[in-house]
């Protein structure tokens, strides 16, 4: 072995030793926001932050079903008794009135406690004599009415009706059924039950505990309830979600890659027919792949589970150039001299490569960028190690005699492939015609196609939420301030408005915080138009004059009035124990810089009145966001992004190959197979309706990388080199393998590794396919010529 | 709220079996019994009536009158519409309860509330003649004979008994004559109902 050679062995080694020492420390992330743009606007920011660690972030919700009713509801009864018990819950309600958690009652009895502080209906006027007789005239005419029963046990104590204000506001919230004194789904199938847990919605390895706690306590509370038997568990939440995705990735990159592992090996070795060539085969391969893992941790400080699942493509891919050296090497002829010959091809093509992947680079996708940045330091490792390494550690008489088995075979059909010219480009035009038949929309629209959870569970989710009557919001007005209590006044201005376009029917209702919490402020005033005992009293004395009320009969009253005038004011702290805790966080929280208030709009019937008034209150930091407007423009920007990312890296490789080939004419042999390629690629993915997502953009864009590489092979061979029938054979080889790569991703779960690889695997069959037909002339001309 | 909501469906209560009363008996038969009383009751497929209603109510130094008509068509449409002192509509469908009242209706899905629907379904139940189901409910007591008897409804479960002490139904063969609801805190209801068309 020369110095050379020691050399580089040296800086291999070394290499792999640093690429092992950084993997080993690496943080794996299964965080699917990494897929949500990095410079979002501060509203997509204030959601994006809610959806990984907000209130929502922790909600679970539990269906039980399968099981007669009022099994179900012991079972959710003593389901919710366990989970109360343990930690990583910090809240369980089912519907229970009774219990730790609370429920209805608990918020209820909290309501009716501070209604003189929480009630809009507390204004100095209706305290006057005057107003307590009206009233009292009011109390009388429901009294004698229907409805009468509904306010007959609140009267004695709240005559002024400050608690029918209250409930009016609620009266638009939709509630859970009640069934044997627990929420039910309203055809009384599913009992319902919401647990908050200790842990935020990310934090994946603590909801994972908390989850198989819950699937524990499920399982022991059924078995003490024996007509519960045949009953069953779903969960659905931001944090089942997360914990779900990162199940089944791990599941799919360990599955996938050991297929993928064991196709490639088992083609390496049926045509090598050596365990230690195939060996050989893998080391760029590994250390490719070790490379580019090393490589994400150092730059975005975390390796993302996708980015893994992607590494399966390498496999496939940078197997390729060891391939291109081993059966390119003649026997007789040493590993040393192919290299010559084959280097100048083999680094255009890994150039290719390396630029499709870079667009990717770019992608504001924390997620694509990964799979850029991967890739491309495995493909240079991996052809690096085939270049510098390979050779030293290839036996000195190393000749592949096996493939040549197929080769002269391979190469008849390659050569005949030019009358299957006429063929191809009928299909070719066909492919291009249908394109504007093309029914249905052309481009993926449903930004939930890209979401990583399975349609089933999306489903499950929906259908859970409307049973809790926790459907969907679609608008949304986000409210920032300094402090907490800024950011009340500024809701309680809002409300107010929001009042006034209810009464004009523009919207139906809305949720705010202050409903919960009033400003302080305001707390203080409703205190102030408080009379004092005395004056009260004679008031009332006043009121009562002419009406049929017993003279006593109001003692509960005066008695909660004067508790609620010396009283404390409400802070976040009083509402320990309520349900109503969980909605007020969800609706008001801190974050840097200061706080948050989220108004949730209901039935509007004008968004873009709304948004005006909004704009024309002059409240500060007010946004008004309907959520699927701005999903659709996310999905916009996300799909001109990848459309830029395609078009720039198509036309920096075509850059490249115009400088390297220096012809014209040769740029269009390399070019013209790629292009059928592609739009043949982009018709049978859109055939029968089918739409195009970024991924599948994404992967056109890998199709020309990868799929180039053969291309240029083509392009460059001089069909009566005797060496031909080993460069068909090896093209044909390198192509099964990264079809395999790529064709294995498509059975990935996650759309972003199915979308990719399915592109892929179609592509770059295609590209070899088409070069075969477009550039393989010069073969048969070169056999006419011979004897 | 669910609460107040028991006890107004109370006062539906006495409304739904007031209305069953308006089609002729059959002659009773020498041993007359709840079976039979049932049956007739059965035999009631629409009917219509005049009421009037006493509410009598610890926090009023004087019983609230009011009156209006009551509508019963078979097996689970009722109304009651009250005109004076002021007008105001009732209604049952199914399971839905709605009241109309100073133009606004209010509109309650019955299954939303079980309390009530066992209330609900204990005056089907009379009105249907479904002894079974009455029996789910309440304890049934039954007093007199065929031409002057007492139906004593008085709630199984615990939960609505705190509620409503009993509904006591007055009658002459299939005709329901009078209704008095006690509730829990000592306020009642006494319904009469004259038979008619409206």
């Amino acid at each position: 072995m020369n110095r050379r050679a020691v050399a580089a062995l040296a800086v291999w080694l070394v290499g792999i030793a640093a690429s092992i020492t950084i993997v080993a420390t690496t943080r794996f992330s299964a965080d699917m926001t990494a897929f949500l743009p990095r410079a979002p606007s501060p509203a997509e920011q204030i959601l994006v932050e809610q959806m990984q660690n907000g209130v929502a972030s922790r909600l679970i919700l539990i269906g039980l079903e399968d099981a007669p009713a009022p099994a179900l509801a012991d079972l959710s009864k003593a389901l919710a008794q366990r989970l109360r018990a343990n930690p990583a819950f910090v809240l369980v309600n089912n519907g229970e009135s009774a219990g730790i958690g609370g429920g209805l009652e608990a918020d209820y009895n909290f309501v009716w406690r501070n209604r003189y502080l929480l009630s809009p209906a507390v204004t100095p006027e209706i305290f006057t004599a005057a107003g307590l007789h009206q009233a009292l005239l009011e109390d009388l005419r429901l009294l004698g009415s229907d409805l009468g029963a509904m306010i007959k046990q609140s009267l004695p104590a709240d005559p002024t009706g400050a608690i029918l204000a209250l409930t009016d506001q609620f009266a638009g919230e939709s509630r859970p059924t009640s069934r044997d004194g627990v929420w039910f789904s309203r055809d009384g199938r599913r009992a319902l039950l919401v647990a908050q847990t200790r842990a935020a919605g990310f934090d994946i390895a603590h909801e994972e505990t908390a989850l198989a706690a819950l699937n524990a306590d499920f399982t022991t509370a059924r078995a003490t309830i024996p007509a519960a038997g045949s009953s069953r568990l779903s969960v659905t939440g931001p944090a089942v979600f997360a914990v779900h995705t990162k199940t089944e990735m791990q599941q799919d990159i360990t599955r996938l890659s050991l297929i993928a592992t064991v196709l490639v090996s088992a083609i390496l070795l049926f045509t090598y027919r050596s365990p230690r060539i195939l060996v050989l085969a893998l080391v760029p391969v590994a250390s490719g792949a070790l490379a580019g893992v090393a490589a994400v941790s150092l730059g975005f400080g975390f390796v993302h589970g996708v980015t893994l699942g992607f590494g399966v493509t390498l496999i496939g891919e940078a197997v390729d150039y060891a391939i291109y050296l081993f059966t390119q090497t003649a026997p007789g002829a040493t590993a040393a001299a192919t290299l010559p010959r084959i280097w100048p091809i083999l680094r255009l093509g890994v150039l290719i490569s390396v630029c499709g992947f870079s667009a990717m680079l770019f992608s504001r996708f924390t997620g694509f960028a990964q799979l850029g940045l991967f890739s491309i330091t495995g493909l240079l490792v991996a052809v690096a190690v085939t270049r510098f390494v390979l050779p030293h550690l290839l036996p000195a008489n190393f000749a592949t005699a096996r493939s040549s088995v197929f080769a002269p075979a391979l190469l008849a059909i390659v050569r005949r492939a030019h009358f299957l010219r006429i063929p191809a480009a009928l299909v070719f035009v066909a492919a291009v015609a249908v394109f504007p038949f093309h029914h249905g929309g052309f481009w993926e629209d449903d930004l939930s196609s890209l979401s990583p959870i399975p349609a089933s569970d999306q489903k499950l989710d929906r259908s859970l939420r409307a049973d809790i009557g926790a459907p969907d919001v679609r608008y949304l007005l986000i409210v920032s301030a300094p402090d907490e209590q800024q950011a009340l006044t500024s809701t309680e201005r809002l409300s107010g408005l929001l009042n006034d376009l209810v009464s004009r029917h523009v919207l139906t209702g809305f949720d705010a915080p202050t409903r919960y919490l009033p400003s302080a402020a305001t707390q203080r005033a409703r205190q102030a138009a408080l009379p004092d005992g005395a004056t009260l009293r004679t008031r009332l004395a006043a009121a009562l004059e002419g009406l049929p009320f017993q003279p006593d009969a109001f003692e509960p009253f005066i008695a909660d009035v004067a508790a609620a005038r010396a009283g404390p004011i409400l802070d976040r702290p009083s509402f320990e124990g309520t349900s109503l805790a969980l909605k007020l966080d969800s609706l008001l929280f801190q974050r840097a810089g200061g706080w948050t208030a989220l108004l949730s709009l209901r039935g509007l019937t004008d968004p873009t009145l709304v948004a005006q008034e909004i704009a024309r209150s002059g409240v500060p930091n007010a946004i008004f966001v309907d959520l699927k407007a701005q999903s659709n423009a996310l999905l916009e920007v996300y799909r001109s992004e990848a459309l830029m990312l395609a078009l720039i890296g198509s036309l920096v490789i075509l850059v490249l190959l115009a400088v390297s080939l220096r012809s014209p004419r040769r740029v269009a042999r390399v070019v013209a197979p790629l292009v059928a390629a592609v739009v043949l690629t982009t018709a049978l993915l859109t055939v029968d309706g089918g739409k195009l997502s970024i991924f599948n953009l994404i992967g056109l864009l890998l199709t020309v990388a990868v799929g180039s590489n053969y291309c240029i092979f083509f392009e460059r061979q001089d069909w009566r080199d005797p060496n031909s029938e080993r460069m068909v054979a090896s093209l044909v080889l390198a192509n099964i393998c990264t079809v395999i790569g790529f064709g294995i991703l498509s059975f990935a779960r996650l759309p972003v590794l199915h979308g990719i690889g399915t592109t892929v695997a179609v592509g770059a069959f295609l590209s070899l396919a088409f070069s075969a037909i477009l550039t393989s002339d010069g073969g048969t001309a070169a056999q006419a010529k011979r004897p | 709220m669910p609460r107040s909501l028991t006890a107004i469906l109370m006062f539906l209560a006495a409304a739904l079996a007031a209305s069953a009363g308006s089609v002729r008996a059959q002659p009773a038969a020498a041993d007359w019994n709840i079976t039979q009383l049932m049956q007739q009751l059965a035999a009631v497929k629409s009917a219509s009536a005049h009421f009037v209603e006493r509410k009598y109510l610890r926090l009023l130094k004087e019983p609230l009158v009011d009156s209006g008509t009551l509508v019963y068509r078979a097996p689970d449409q009722l109304r009651k519409d009250t005109l004076e002192p002021q007008i105001e509509k009732m209604a049952i469908d199914g399971d839905r309860l709605s009241i109309e009242r100073d133009g606004k209706t209010q509109t309650l899905q019955l299954e939303q509330y079980p309390e009530i629907w066992v209330i609900i379904e204990g005056i089907r139940a009379t009105l249907a003649g479904d002894l079974v189901t009455l029996k789910r409910y309440y304890r049934v007591g039954l007093q007199g004979a065929a031409v002057s008897w007492q139906l004593s409804l008085v709630p199984s479960d615990p939960k609505i008994e705190k509620l409503i002490r009993s509904i006591r139904i007055f009658g002459d063969g299939a005709h329901v004559r009078r209704i008095v609801t006690d509730e829990a805190g000592g306020d009642h209801t006494d319904m009469t109902i004259t038979e008619g068309q409206p």
